[in-house]
């Protein structure tokens, strides 16, 4: 029989608003005569809430960078299974994974694991929209197209460039973190697929200050500097000079963002799309 | 609030088993390990930590640092020099940053970060209230960048020099990044030249970009350009780019026509496939009970997954009377979860008789890690041939406690 609890992502979306209507419908009917579940919600929106708290003052200086820092191998370790306490949650989802930091017995104390339980919960969050504002959907959960102006137009032509730009990033990366280092190592090939990708993420990374879409244009700085990098660089790199750009790739948890970033903006992307609605042009 | 932010920081830190917010160069044991010799030894030392600062947002402490790397006049002071302007910059020092600008550009002028050098120097500019010719920029790339702002503005001044970079003598992604400037202008004479870059098959790749973006804007001209783009191209890319961007236009009627019209057996697949990831439940359904090619019943199976319906899945993998396809159906409902499937799936487990869907359903459960239902099924399976087939997948599942505990009872 499959499991009749509210699944925890759906919890989170239904805390965010996100959840299609049809399915927060059948969700808070659930919720309504389950105890268990609303349990569940309950502590849910704490950690939620801490969340928020965390998100809306200003950080000091270079904290996110810190966080995303810290929150790599942190993130690398839960991909690792995890002890989950019987009955924390349903399913195995991210969120049901991350519980586990908050009771897990690492031989922390408590607040740390809270800590870091409620920063991973920033990580799902971040995920499921909440740092990446999308248009939010319809009645029934379609996608709902940016609004038809030359705003909603920008953003649309932006999101629609971004994810194919992140994946071929990604790709480039990846292959220049796997590179084996040797006394003199060759970068020239990956040299000149960062130049054009330095080229299209400064014109994306100024499209997307210009949208005050500052998250986005966040994430493209952090490329650009890995891409000025990669570019500046002699193309025979000693292995020190390799060791150090794959480092720094490793440090500023770069794939990982990228993967994070190419799953928002798609995301986001679907959302916007016009969908057969009559948009700004050719209308 | 800030307190919040430190315990997570730590929290973070200590849960990870991280080291602490390293202020070395290279953090110790994590780092890099070789080391060359002499004066390229140290200029990579210290170029590292002012890197790092950079990274750390440490402005001043990089500034300092590229200061001290630029000095010993070795193979990074070019790159050295650009980012201690960018440090100067982010500390609002931007006359500073400027000068530094001017002082790589002339004392290196061959540099490889002459280009991003540039600009840079247009963003500080620009920020401060500098207005940016790009008639008079040489290099192409920088030249799109400073239309990038202009577009907006004066897009009479902008659409032709886009023009000409289009129609130039530059590489197809030079031409593609065009694209994206043009394609964010509303502007009547933007959009014209946008929909005949579509049109034009002189460089496919720039045409299928022009035909995304045509999607991406929507409108009743756009679609019905795609369509006249589809009927008069022969080439077998363009017309998939133009299914995609009727999918993303929301064009469902004239993706079902291709889908059922179209003699190309890879555009049809494409346009099936789109379909699903519109989510054309209705039409998927109508499509799949019309067609009569094998091949082409196992695509639309594939689109249903696609568009996540499991209800009609379900139900093709119960009633489907050609096994294959039954059970192409069943690996497509084990990739959908099993909090969506898994019930359904355990239930066609007990009621089909053909072991090789049984044996699909086997795969599919474990490709959910339903443990659960697995070792369930194992307990009333009296096929020997089938109970080792879940035993072997139950071994592979060592994550699960009670796949474990089920095959430690085995071995009691």
């Amino acid at each position: 029989m499959a499991d009749p609890h509210v699944h925890e992502d759906d919890l989170t979306l239904l805390y965010y608003d996100e959840l299609a209507a049809s399915d927060a419908r059948t969700a808070r009917a659930h919720l309504e005569g389950c105890a268990e579940c609303r349990m569940r919600q309950t502590e849910l929106a704490r950690l939620l809430t801490m969340v928020g708290e965390v998100e809306t003052p200003e950080p000091e200086v270079g904290f996110e960078a810190a966080m995303w820092r810290r929150l790599q191998p942190a993130l690398r370790a839960e991909r690792r299974p995890l002890p989950i306490p019987s009955g924390a949650g349903h399913g195995d989802s991210v969120l049901a994974r991350l519980r586990g930091w908050l009771t897990a017995p690492s031989g922390l104390g408590g607040r740390w694991a809270l800590a870091g339980g409620v920063a991973a919960v920033a990580l799902a969050a971040f995920v499921a929209g909440r740092f990446w504002p999308a248009i939010p959907a319809g009645p029934d959960g379609p996608p709902v197209a940016a609004a038809d102006t030359s705003e909603g137009l920008r953003e649309r032509v932006l999101l629609s460039a971004l994810g194919d730009h992140f994946d071929r990033t990604e790709a480039m990366l990846v292959e220049l973190a796997g590179t084996a280092a040797g006394e003199r190592v060759s970068i020239a090939a990956e040299q000149k697929r960062a130049g054009d990708l330095l080229a299209a993420t400064r014109l994306y990374r100024r499209a997307a200050m210009d949208a005050g879409d500052a998250n986005v244009a966040e994430v493209l700085e952090l490329l650009q500097r890995i891409l000025v990098e990669v570019t500046g660089s002699p193309a025979d790199l000693s292995a020190f000079e390799l060791q150090a750009l794959q480092h720094r790739i490793e440090t500023q948890g770069l794939l990982f963002k990228l993967r994070i970033a190419s799953s928002a903006v798609r995301n986001r992307e679907h959302r916007t799309r016009p969908s057969g609605r009559e948009a700004l042009t050719g209308a | 609030m800030k307190l919040h932010a430190l315990i997570i920081g730590l929290g973070l830190t200590l849960a990870a088993g991280a080291p602490c917010a390293a202020s070395s160069a290279v953090p110790s044991g994590a780092g890099p390990a070789a080391v060359d010799d002499g004066e390229q030894s140290q200029e990579n030392t210290l170029y590292e930590s002012a890197r790092q600062a950079i990274d750390e947002e440490q402005w001043r402490r990089a500034v300092d640092g590229f200061d001290r790397v630029v000095a010993l006049k070795g193979l990074k002071a070019d790159l050295a020099l650009y980012w201690k302007a960018y440090a100067q910059n982010r500390a609002n020092q931007r006359a500073d940053a400027l000068d530094t600008l001017a002082s790589l550009k002339k004392t290196y002028p061959k540099s490889r970060t002459l280009d991003e050098a540039r600009a840079l120097e247009m963003d500080i500019r620009s920020a401060g209230g500098q207005a940016v010719a790009p008639a008079g920029i040489q290099d192409e790339d920088l030249k799109l960048y400073a239309l990038q702002a202009l577009g907006q503005q004066d897009p009479a001044q902008a659409v032709p020099l886009l023009e000409k970079t289009l129609r130039g003598a530059g590489s197809n992604k030079l031409r593609e990044r065009a694209l994206f400037v043009l394609a964010q202008m509303s502007d009547p004479r933007a959009r014209k030249l946008l929909s005949d870059t579509a049109k034009d098959d002189a460089h496919p790749e720039v045409q299928s970009k022009a035909i995304q973006y045509l999607g991406v804007h929507g409108g009743g001209e756009n679609r019905a350009l795609l369509a006249e783009v589809y009927q008069s191209s022969t080439n077998v890319s363009v017309k998939k780019r133009v299914l995609q961007a009727w999918m993303v236009a929301g064009e469902k009627d004239r993706i079902m026509t291709a889908a059922t019209g179209e003699k190309d057996p890879e555009l049809r697949a494409s346009a099936i496939q789109q379909l699903g990831v519109m989510g054309a439940h209705d039409e998927l359904a109508r499509l799949y009970a019309q067609e009569t090619v094998k091949e082409v019943k196992g695509k639309i199976l594939q689109a249903m997954f696609i568009g996540g319906r499991a209800d009609r899945l379900i139900e093709l993998a119960r009633s489907e009377p050609d096994p294959d396809l039954r059970r192409k159906a069943i690996r497509n409902l084990g990739l959908m979860g099993k909090e969506k499937t898994g019930t359904a799936l355990v239930e066609i487990y007990g009621a089909d008789r053909d072991p090789a869907v049984k044996r699909a359903v086997i795969e599919g459960l474990f490709l959910q890690s339903h443990a659960d239902a697995l070792v369930a099924m194992v307990r009333k399976e009296t096929d020997p041939e089938l109970k080792r087939s879940i035993v072997e997948k139950l071994s592979l599942m060592q994550g699960s406690k009670v796949a474990m505990d089920y095959l430690m009872e085995l071995l009691k």
